[in-house]
């Protein structure tokens, strides 16, 4: 049952990198502006 | 054909074209200013402007001034509007009011085809900005700002803005909270499913520890927001509603960690977490309705400035008003004696004493010679100057002159009351949860400190903070619109407690028009206009009437002015002396049959007598038949025209003949009985009486007067809505008081259930944000269905 010691290590890893990931996109402002992007993807850049 | 005109819409702006219409290719424009934009766009095929939202554009029938934005090109002034300059990028940040739709996201983002020198422009469409990145080398800012505005997106340069609120802390924490809490939870399986602790290589003490130190970041990260709070009111001997969240966020901490070192159970770091994570969500959704408010209240509660614009012609004398916002570099304006300065100035002519205290709460008086600089937000004593904009001011700067004004003492807002509240509210909720502990201890030591926790979350009157300048500042809007103009959000409060209500009569209750006789006048036509140029120079309205009765006014030049409140005015024109003002200042006695006098002597001599009777306003009838409160009315004028005050007043209401002095001491007694009476006068001249009521309401004709003095301004013409003005206040603050009871009441609910030991911390982190959540609602929702039903809207 040791083998469960890792597991539960591995899953803690798994889960701080998305922490990281979270607050990396709270840092470079990703969340600042939760309205404009769905906008955004609705302009068709059709210009040459 | 009028048919066909009426379906004529503007391909830009969408208005129905009423009188010329321009054709250009297929499309129809109702003004010049569309066509222009519309041109544009097409030069740089931007034309699916108009395919993701018909008609997006924004009418543009007001050309642009040339030179509005020259100042601009001064480095000291724009200087303040970069966020980052070097040599070849710039990054400035605007606010332009008028984003409204995808479109204009679409356009103000494709900034770079339109204008060379554009790297890139990024929307934030919530708050309204656009962020621009330029090369100044290649374009300057005054291009940018006249590009934006030719468009339709002029920018508003000069509104004042709260610091962006950052969200990222709160929602870090929010993140390191999430992620904990879901560890945690994990972790604690072998203990919701009842596993041998001892039977399993040690898993429970592994899983404790690593619960213990997952809980870590959440008590000393997440929850520090809350412990710093309560620690902030702690010292300043108060307990605020952080306080029993600290509280209770610390007592489970600790007594887990007990129960850990010392082999008792588990402890609760499970609800501990999902604790600090439910309540920083609350928080987050408070925080974010609230400021989407703010924000809507700052700029569209602005009362509207007018500007007395003097014609090119420097001898003119035809006077007309534009509106603050459109004021030019280089135009002429007059401002009198107690108005205020509208803009950065230079002195033309004139003998300018500015007061700036109202800028920066110094009351000494400065002499300004002609040709330096006078500054925004001072106000003129003496007689009429004539000043040129140098620099224009946004509305937003004096209103928060007006803003800022000291509070009058005694004032009691209810935002003290809800920190009354706040602090017994809390003490009683710590001495319950203390209760509930000591009692369950000896019974069921687990349910005792879960119970303990659960009172002090559940019960936290946090939303009782927010509601009332939340509900306040919504109310404020909605008056706005009406043509009701407050101080601040807390003045809806202060009207709500009005109980008596003062009127002056002359520029209160009658309009500026007036019958006037001669009684008698020997004035000869020089002395006539120069009387008359006297005149001009103050802001009384018997003055006003008086110059528009003489005609033209001479300019006067090399006069020592000085209007005495209450008397007249008094002037040295060369060597002559001049008096203008009342019978009982010049001529010692009252005899005439007007309702004022106006009296003018020169040296001495008698030279001309007029009597002056006013004209009521139309709307005196709708206002005074569904009023509800006593009323009393003083005036400086004589009795004569008591026959139509009559109808709305009983005699003994009446007042007459009195001095400034005499409505400021009347208004200090009802003050001093206890009452809570409203002044409804003249912003200019009743401004000490405004002053000293409780609450004071000045009414303006050409919303040009604008009096730091008053708490509401009210334009004219609505008068009739006085009534509707103070029923909608005390509504205001009756939805507040709900909801206040309503959260009070959820929150005992709740805390009956906590007390019993029945409530899990974690269900009482639940139930918090939704009264925060109802109480919101009852406010915006109640407060929108008082000013629908008292037709503000």
């Amino acid at each position: 049952m040791t083998i469960i010691f890792i597991l539960i290590g591995c899953s803690l890893l798994l889960a701080v990198g998305f922490l990281i990931a979270f607050i990396w996109s709270v840092r470079s402002g990703q969340i600042d502006d939760t309205t404009t992007p769905g906008y955004r993807i609705l302009e068709e850049d059709t210009e040459v | 054909m009028s048919k066909t005109l009426e379906t004529l819409s503007c391909f830009h702006c969408g208005d129905t074209c009423q009188n010329a219409v321009i054709h250009l290719e297929d499309h129809v424009f109702c003004c010049e200013g569309c066509k222009t934009v519309f041109q544009i766009l097409q030069e740089n095929s931007l034309c699916r402007y108009y395919e993701m939202d018909a008609n997006a554009g924004l009418k543009m029938d007001k050309p642009l001034a040339p030179g509005k934005y020259a100042f601009l090109d001064n480095p000291e002034l724009s200087e303040p509007l970069y966020q980052f300059k070097k040599e070849q990028r710039a990054r400035v940040q605007f606010f332009i009011p008028e984003m409204h739709c995808a479109s204009c996201i679409w356009l103000l983002e494709r900034l770079y085809k339109l204008l060379p020198g554009v790297l890139e422009s990024r929307v934030n469409f919530d708050r309204k900005e656009v962020a621009i990145q330029f090369n100044p080398e290649e374009v300057t800012l005054r291009q940018l700002v006249e590009k934006l505005s030719a468009l339709g997106y002029e920018p508003a340069l000069n509104a004042r803005r709260e610091e962006k609120k950052n969200y990222r802390s709160l929602l870090n924490r929010l993140g390191v909270a999430g992620f904990c809490a879901g560890n945690i939870m994990l972790f604690s399986f072998p203990e919701y499913l009842g596993m041998d602790p001892q039977s399993h290589d040690n898993f429970a003490e592994v899983f404790k520890w690593l619960n213990v130190s997952l809980s870590l970041p959440v008590v000393f990260y997440s929850a520090q927001p809350f412990f710093v709070q309560a620690w902030k009111g702690l010292r300043y001997k108060n307990l605020n509603i952080d306080f029993p969240l600290a509280l209770g966020i610390a007592t489970l901490f600790v007594r887990s960690i007990l129960e850990v070192v010392f082999h008792w159970g588990p402890g609760f770091f499970d609800s501990l977490s999902a604790l600090v994570f439910f309540l920083l969500i609350g928080r987050w959704l408070q925080d974010r309705a609230y400021d989407s408010l703010s924000f809507d209240r700052d700029f569209r509660s602005y009362f509207p400035l007018a500007v007395e614009l003097i014609s090119e012609d420097p001898d003119g004398t035809e006077a007309n008003y534009i509106s603050l916002s459109r004021l030019k570099v280089g135009q002429v304006i007059r401002v009198r004696n107690q108005e205020l300065i509208p803009a950065d100035c230079l002195l033309i002519s004139g003998d300018a004493y500015i007061d700036y205290s109202f800028v920066n709460g110094e009351s000494e008086i400065e002499k300004i010679d002609t040709g330096r600089m006078i500054h925004a937000g001072g106000r003129q004593l003496g007689g009429a100057v004539l000043l040129q904009v140098a620099r224009p001011v946004s509305e937003s700067y004096l209103s928060a002159l007006w803003n800022q004004q000291e509070k009058k003492e005694g004032e009691e807002t209810i935002k003290t009351f809800s920190d009354h509240v706040g602090r017994y509210f809390t003490l009683a909720l710590v001495l319950i949860a203390v209760a509930t502990l000591v009692y369950w201890l000896p019974v069921d030591p687990y349910k005792a400190f879960s119970a303990f926790t659960a009172v002090l979350i559940v019960a936290c009157p946090c939303v009782l903070v927010v509601a009332a300048p939340f509900a306040f500042g919504n109310a404020m809007r909605w008056l706005a619109k009406k043509g009701i103009y407050l101080k601040n959000p807390d003045t809806v409060e202060k009207a709500a407690r009005v109980n008596e209500v003062v009127f002056d009569k002359t520029g209160t209750l009658t309009e500026g028009s007036a019958r006037i006789r001669e009684l008698f006048n020997e004035l000869n036509s020089e002395e006539r206009s120069l009387a008359a140029g006297l005149f001009s120079q103050s802001s009384h309205p018997v003055s006003r009437m008086m110059l528009r009765y003489l005609g033209t006014a001479k300019k006067v030049d090399g006069v020592t002015f000085t209007e005495i409140p209450g008397k007249g005015i008094e002037a040295l024109v060369g060597a002559d002396k001049w008096k203008l003002g009342s019978e009982k200042w010049i001529l010692g006695t009252a005899e005439s049959v007007g309702e004022s006098a106006v009296c003018i002597a020169k040296n001495g001599k008698f030279l001309a007598h007029f009597a002056i009777n006013w004209q009521f306003r139309d709307d005196l009838d709708t206002l005074f038949s569904n009023w509800d409160l006593p009323r009393s009315l003083y005036s400086g004028d004589r009795p004569t025209s008591e026959n139509i005050l009559q109808k709305w007043f009983s005699d003994n209401q009446l007042h007459f003949e009195c001095s400034p002095e005499d409505k400021l001491n009347a208004l200090r007694e009802k003050r001093l009985e206890g009452a809570f009476p409203m002044m409804v006068g003249d912003g200019l001249n009743d401004a000490g009486a405004l002053k000293e009521a409780w609450l004071g309401v000045a009414i303006t004709e050409d919303v040009h007067s604008f009096t730091p003095a008053c708490d509401v301004i009210l334009v004219g013409k609505s008068i009739h809505t006085l009534p509707k003005f103070l029923r909608f206040c005390r509504n205001t603050l009756k939805t507040v008081k709900f909801s206040f009871i309503f959260s009070l009441v959820y929150n005992l609910t709740w805390m009956t259930f906590a007390v019993r030991g029945e409530l899990q911390p974690l269900v009482a982190a639940l139930l918090m944000p939704i009264s925060s959540i109802t109480v919101f609602s009852i406010n915006t929702l109640g407060i929108r269905y008082f000013a629908k039903k008292e037709g503000i809207q």
